[in-house]
């Protein structure tokens, strides 16, 4: 009897230590943050679905002293009309206004802050939109006609009325005007005909297609969409007296001001980013741009952002945002552990066992965000490679799956990411709604197996060797794969590459590990001499998926991960140039264009996903090393609302702005 | 003792004054150099140096690539006495077992006494090719097990910081020698041109020295640097870099040499070395340049140190040699971090051995120039 | 004395013209143009740019010309005081350097003057003491300065400054007085941050000087004059700074002509790892990104300092030493 208990004893026993076991696993495994659950389109909406109501609207204080002293109209004047207000549910609760976020300013983080907010917006891992600058966006059933709705009343940052004029303004005076758009965008070119712009009234705009283009909704969610990649929507009633139709002396002012002209002095100071060096150009968005030097950025808060919390305080909460800039990477990581940073995204692994170590004394905490890139690097063999005899190698597909399978993932993982990285072939994150595991992690190709690599490698004749052991070619000189690499500080590229060339030479494979700089990179591998091309992968996510022209990104990779620019010459001109590809390359294209006239979430959306995926996937036209790798992310103690851990973070999630940036708050 | 021509002297035959008018210049300059200890001491220094490099793959235990498990190993302990006490004649090491800190991850070591591997001397162990010709397999030491020693710890790769900082010293040490003897060729003809012949040609190449003097060094060496191409292959890469670190260089020579050269060619031995018909070169050659050599090797002495600085400038700022090639500016390079310093700070030993050798460079200088000028 | 003035003048000149083209080609050397590497860049931070950007860009920034013309073109401008723009900043040259001139040359000049004001004593005491221990432990250290690399000196610092004193690393100024208005307190955090690049900067140089100043007083002290003045019964110290001290400063002068040129050099590295605001970071960014006429700006900047300088010491040491003049206008 007492042994039954003893045993039924320890048997609990045993199983509550485990349970107590998963409980901390749990706990860090947060699920991944979810932006819809905290926006509401309008406070209409808010309003009944709560059924709350919100009485009245406050500001920061530093607005109140300028309202006060008449320089700013008050803050119902300010935000858009009550019903059309945009409301943020705090993700922890309601902040207190005041302070300055202090960050390092990387290029991409100076572009987050200094571009406009969009139209739509994207949840974290892009699966979802959300209203931003738009309350609503209608699509008619055959997906050829978009409704835009604004939010009546929004106004730029100096106070003017955002209106779609500043959208035609965008659309007639800057696309369609040749001397400032000589080649006119392919992404607005659905069918291969210009979109048709029709102003509805001053906050209602429709678009017509010539196809079907159901993409349209996360296009305009793509964060980098309002700057870089061409606006959607410009200030108007600030630039036209730079635009030669609306001030017929724009030449000579652009003149006055060091330009020859118009165009020129007008793209001056239309540039939010990069080195956009007009500090008064009004703009979209939580911040504004105060300061503007080599040494550091600081950007105030906006006082006509369109969103509010659910007590109706404007939102942000935070003053001002100053980020400093430094040449060495170091620096970063010494203010980290100094604690002068509040947030870091740049911290690197490498360093994290100094950044736990001075977390006290620094007063922050570390914590774990996921890569967003499915794999670190992926890399591409040329398949338009000026040697025949190289190129005859690069298109076998068991030269592709030897080279693959040559290369011990599981090693790379722990030598480099402290095994908190996961090998992963080059494909859609796994986040897609369409995505199949073994495209990536359950890839058959990609376990490591160096005799099946030999096997193949002989098998498809390279089998003889030369007097040190390396694998000749068929017309008898030695097989070299020369890599060359540019730094882009977004994977550690430098080890993951030195690794490799020992898995290849392992195998009989002469490589060579070179890193260049960028810029020779792009010339490089526009000029198609590169063996390989190496980059990080990113745009994974399916909203980027989705809205990328994405035969352009493998075969003409926007310039960095150039497999066939030959082929997609082919196809783009309709012949004229370039060589022409295999027929399935060419059906690889038009599954594409026609993936792209179906809706999310419908079948054949579905379907011809996986048909694209699917054909990538087994040829093999990029190798993925080793992804979705823990990311240290550094944040001050004080620093509320920021729910990050165990999330996604990269450009495809827009860094932290998916993650509401707009109300974190000091906890003072 | 000898003399030109004459009967040898036995010691003690003459007092020491009549023998320091009696020696030759060269004997002269021996006695003084001897006297600078310092300089003596950095002659041997060089020399190991130097022929650690020659036979850099004798000296290393493991291949400059060579990865191991042991990542960011502190420098093992060498051990002679095991835990019982009992002596060893063989030096060993213990095996090392690797953790990661739960909540930092800060790898640790310690040591498993079960396992003992004892250090070989000149043992058989991986290949390598002395000066690309012969191959062997001998190194001066090492375990048979591969199981260290590491010397200087290991990088985060776990590769052997003391084999690569012996491999790295190849080039950083190279590049001294073959920098200076480019300065010395450039800066001996275009100094010997303006010295000898003057006039207009002096006045050019004078106002061209002093253009180059008045460069800042680094940002010319950067701008030069990166235009180099990155796709040239290592050896390549190592000669622009040589040639760019001469560039600048040469011009102390060429002072040296010109100055020398105005203030010797008045001189009656040159009168009427040309008054026998001897050509301008063979004079140059035969007759101006020994008179001086010891300034000239002074200056070469102290430009090599300046090269090889210049040369971890370059590597540091990611211009000079690249990866996978090693130099102790690459290895500088790598250990320049933050997390070096606070957690991994052994990979900072290479450092030391560019401060040493820069100090033996000077060191030597300075001796040479005290002992250049015998007759002060 | 001013017609030697003017023609150091005129040397100034042409100097600086030549290396105005050194300069040029230097930095159109590597292959591509800005243009790819904005391209670059644009591409790493967010995929791929559309076309009506790049040939606007192109239209923009006149990418197209040949080399001598965009040469001439350049030295035109600069001579109207225009020396281009910068790609990546998006803001005249001119600017950029107006805004990092002062610190580039507040830093050389406090550097100079710890060099000098550190080697004089040091090589005046080493001189006295030849061969002796205090003499071996001075060269010692002096060279110590010499030897270690300068990026690693400077990381190092900073790295034992920050976890032993609690100074904010890097930088001019800690983070709360960064953009705050000038006051006492931000001129004091000012000087806090100075002594390090001072002192990586300045240890190299302060090395060679020492040695100048040793060999320079020995040289002096061996003289005739020394050795009567001791034999009248002179004290040693009066002796000593009534005239070998003052003769063996003479050629200290000089030395400014290699001494700046250094420093500004060292300038360069150390900025980068200290993250200090000036023209050698700037350089830096530029070479990198083939900013082309903000690498030339500096560049030309950078030697016309030194240049500059030299020229300066050269009429200072003519002005306090007739012999010199004499010898030089022969």
């Amino acid at each position: 009897m007492i042994r039954k208990l003893i045993l039924t004893g320890v048997l609990f026993l045993s199983v509550a230590v485990c349970l107590l076991g998963l409980i901390p696993a749990l706990a860090q495994e947060k699920s991944q943050f979810r932006t819809e659950d905290y926006l509401y389109s309008t406070l209409e909406e808010y309003e009944s679905v709560t059924g709350k109501k919100i009485t009245r609207f406050t500001e920061a204080p530093m607005f109140r002293t300028m309202v006060a002293a008449g320089e700013l109209p008050p803050v119902e004047e300010r935000l858009p009309k009550r019903e059309d207000i945009l409301v943020i549910k705090p993700v922890e609760q309601v902040g207190e206004y005041g302070g300055m976020l202090r960050k390092m300013g990387t290029a991409k983080q100076e572009e987050l802050h200094t571009l406009n907010s969009p139209i739509l917006r994207q949840n974290v891992d892009f699966t979802k939109v959300m209203p931003d600058l738009a309350k609503k966006v209608e699509l008619s059933k055959d997906y050829k006609t978009f409704t835009i709705y604004l939010r009546k009343g929004l106004r730029w940052s100096d106070g003017y009325p955002f209106t779609v004029d500043d959208i035609l303004f965008w659309w007639e005076d800057e696309i369609l005007n040749d001397d400032l758009s000589p080649v006119k965008p392919k992404a607005w070119m659905p069918g291969g005909e210009l979109a048709n712009f029709e102003k509805v009234d001053d906050y209602t705009l429709r678009i017509h297609f010539a196809v079907p283009s159901p993409n349209l909704r996360m296009k305009l969610a793509r964060f980098w969409q309002t700057g870089s990649q061409g606006n959607f929507f410009d200030p108007k009633h600030y630039l036209k007296k730079w635009h030669i139709k609306y001030n017929p002396e724009a030449d000579k002012l652009a003149k006055e001001e060091g330009y020859e002209h118009w165009w020129e002095t007008f793209n001056f100071h239309k540039t939010y980013w990069p080195g956009g060096k007009d500090i008064n150009l009004p703009k979209m968005g939580p911040y504004k741009r105060e300061r503007v030097t080599t040494t550091e950025l600081v950007f105030v808060r906006n006082p006509y952002y369109h969103a509010v919390d659910t007590e109706g305080n404007q939102l942000p909460y935070i003053d001002r945002i100053i980020e400093y800039l430094a040449p060495d990477p170091e620096i970063t990581t010494m203010k980290i552990i100094a604690g002068e940073l509040d947030f870091s995204i740049d911290a690197s692994l490498k360093d994290y066992p100094l950044y736990k170590e001075n977390e006290e004394r620094g007063g922050y905490r570390t914590i774990l965000m996921e890569d967003a890139l499915p794999t670190g690097i992926a890399m591409g063999f040329n398949q338009n490679h000026p040697d025949s005899v190289k190129r005859k190698v690069f298109q076998d597909l068991k030269f592709r799956r030897a080279m693959s399978l040559a290369i011990n993932r599981e090693d790379m993982n722990e030598v480099v990411f402290f095994g908190m990285g996961k090998p992963m072939q080059a494909t859609a994150h796994p986040s897609a709604s369409f995505y199949k595991p073994e495209w990536g992690e359950a890839h058959p190709y990609l376990r490591y197996d160096p005799e099946e690599a030999n096997r193949l490698l002989d098998e498809i004749g390279l089998n003889k060797r030369d007097s040190e052991d390396y694998r000749l070619r068929p017309d008898e000189k030695r097989l070299t794969i020369f890599i060359q690499y540019a730094y882009t500080g977004d994977a550690p590229e430098a080890a993951m590459l030195e690794l490799v060339k020992e898995y290849w030479e392992a195998v009989g494979v002469k490589t060579e590990v070179k890193m260049v700089e960028y810029g020779y990179y792009f010339a490089y591998v526009a000029g198609m001499e590169q063996d390989i091309n190496i980059w990080p992968l990113d745009a994974t996510l399916e909203g980027q998926l989705y809205t990328w022209p994405l035969h352009k990104f493998l075969f003409n990779g926007g310039g960095v991960m150039v497999i066939g620019l030959k082929w997609h010459q082919w196809i783009v001109t309709e012949g004229e140039t370039g060589e022409e590809p295999p027929e399935e390359v060419k059906q690889w294209y038009e599954w594409i264009d026609e993936w792209l006239t179906h809706a999310p979430g419908t079948p054949k959306y579905i379907e011809f996903a996986q048909k694209i995926f699917d054909w990538y996937a087994e040829n093999l036209w990029e190798m993925g090393l080793v992804g979705m790798a823990k990311k240290p992310v550094i944040l001050n103690k004080k620093l509320k609302n920021a729910q990050l851990e165990g999330g996604l973070l990269g450009w495809d999630t827009a860094y932290q702005s998916s993650y509401l940036m707009e109300q974190w708050y000091f906890e003072k | 003792m000898k003399k030109k021509g004459g009967a040898k002297i036995k010691k003690g035959e003459i007092s020491a004054e009549e023998e320091f008018y009696v020696a030759s210049q060269w004997q002269l300059m021996w006695r003084k150099f001897k006297k600078h200890k310092l300089a003596i001491d950095a002659c041997i220094v060089l020399v190991i140096l130097y022929l650690i490099a020659i036979f850099a793959g004798f000296f290393a235990p493991y291949d400059m690539l060579k990865r191991t498990l042991y990542r960011d190993c502190p420098p093992q302990r060498i051990h002679f006495f095991d835990e019982e006490g009992r002596f060893h004649l063989l030096p060993f090491v213990y095996k090392m077992e690797r953790e990661l800190d739960p909540v930092t991850w800060r790898p640790s070591f310690t040591e498993d006494k079960t396992k003992k591997y004892p250090i070989y001397f000149l043992i058989h162990g991986s290949k390598y090719k002395l000066w690309k010709l012969f191959e062997t397999d001998i190194h001066l030491f090492g375990t048979k097990e591969s199981e260290g020693p590491f010397l200087f710890g290991t990088d985060k790769m776990g590769r052997d910081l003391f084999s690569r900082t012996v491999y790295a010293s190849r080039i950083s040490l190279s590049i001294g020698l073959v920098g200076v003897a480019i300065s010395f060729v450039l800066g001996s003809i275009l100094g010997g041109i303006s010295g000898y012949y003057g006039g207009a040609a002096d006045m050019i190449i004078q106002r061209v020295i002093e253009i180059f003097i008045s460069m800042p060094q680094i940002p010319l060496w950067m701008a030069l640097a990166s235009a180099v191409p990155p796709h040239w292959p290592v050896i390549k890469t190592y000669f622009a870099i040589t040639v760019i670190l001469s560039f600048l260089g040469w011009t102390g020579l060429a002072r040296v040499v010109r100055g020398k050269l105005i203030s010797l060619r008045e001189e009656d031995f040159i009168m009427a070395a040309k008054i026998a018909g001897t050509t301008d070169g063979r004079i140059i050659v035969r007759h101006l340049l020994p008179s001086f050599l010891s300034y000239l090797m002074v200056n070469l002495t102290l430009s090599i140190p300046w090269m090889i600085l210049g040369e971890t400038a370059l590597s540091f700022l990611g211009l000079g040699i690249r990866p996978p090639a090693v130099s102790w500016g690459t290895l500088l390079k790598d250990a320049q971090q933050v997390s070096v310093i606070a957690l991994y700070p052994w990979l900072l030993i290479p450092g030391i051995f560019v401060i040493i050798t820069v100090l033996s460079f000077n060191f030597l200088g300075d001796g040479l120039r005290d002992a250049a000028d015998p007759y002060k | 004395m001013w017609a030697y003035t003017i023609r150091r003048l005129i040397y100034m000149v042409v100097v600086i013209w030549v290396i105005s083209i050194l300069a040029f080609i230097i930095i159109e050397l590597p292959p591509g143009d800005y243009l790819t590497s904005y391209i670059a860049q644009l591409q790493s931070q967010g995929g791929a740019i559309n076309e009506a950007q790049i040939a606007a860009l192109k239209k923009q920034y006149g990418l197209g010309l040949p080399a001598y013309l965009r040469y001439f073109k350049w030295m035109q401008n600069m001579f109207r005081g225009n020396f281009g723009r910068s790609f990546k900043w998006n803001e005249p040259v001119l600017d950029l350097l107006a805004e990092r001139l002062p610190l580039t040359v507040l830093i050389s000049l406090f550097t100079m003057i710890f060099t000098y004001t550190a080697a004089i004593p040091i090589g005046i005491y080493s001189a006295l003491r030849q061969y002796s221990i205090q003499d071996y432990v001075f060269t010692t250290v002096g060279f110590i300065g010499l030897a270690v690399p300068n990026f690693l000196l400077a990381l190092l610092l900073m790295f034992f400054f920050f976890r032993y004193l609690g100074w904010s690393p890097g930088g001019l100024f800690s983070s709360q007085y960064q953009i705050a208005p000038w006051n006492f307190a931000k001129f004091a955090d000012l000087l806090k941050h100075l002594p390090i690049p001072i002192i990586v900067i300045g240890t190299g140089a302060t090395a060679g000087l020492i040695r100048v100043m040793r060999g320079c007083l020995l040289d002096e002290l061996r003289k005739q004059y020394v050795i009567t003045a001791r034999a009248k019964g002179l004290k040693e110290r009066t002796l000593l700074f009534k005239y070998p001290v003052r003769m063996a400063l003479n050629p200290m002068i000089s030395t400014i002509g290699w001494i700046l040129p250094a420093i500004v050099s060292g300038e360069t590295i150390t900025a980068i790892v200290l993250n200090l605001p000036t023209t050698g970071v700037l350089l830096y960014g530029a070479l990198m990104t083939q900013d082309t006429y903000l690498a030339g700006g500096v560049i030309l900047f950078l030697t016309a300092l030194t240049v500059i300088g030299t020229f300066i010491s050269d009429i200072l040491l003519v002005w306090i030493d007739p012999r010199i003049q004499y010898e030089r206008s022969r």
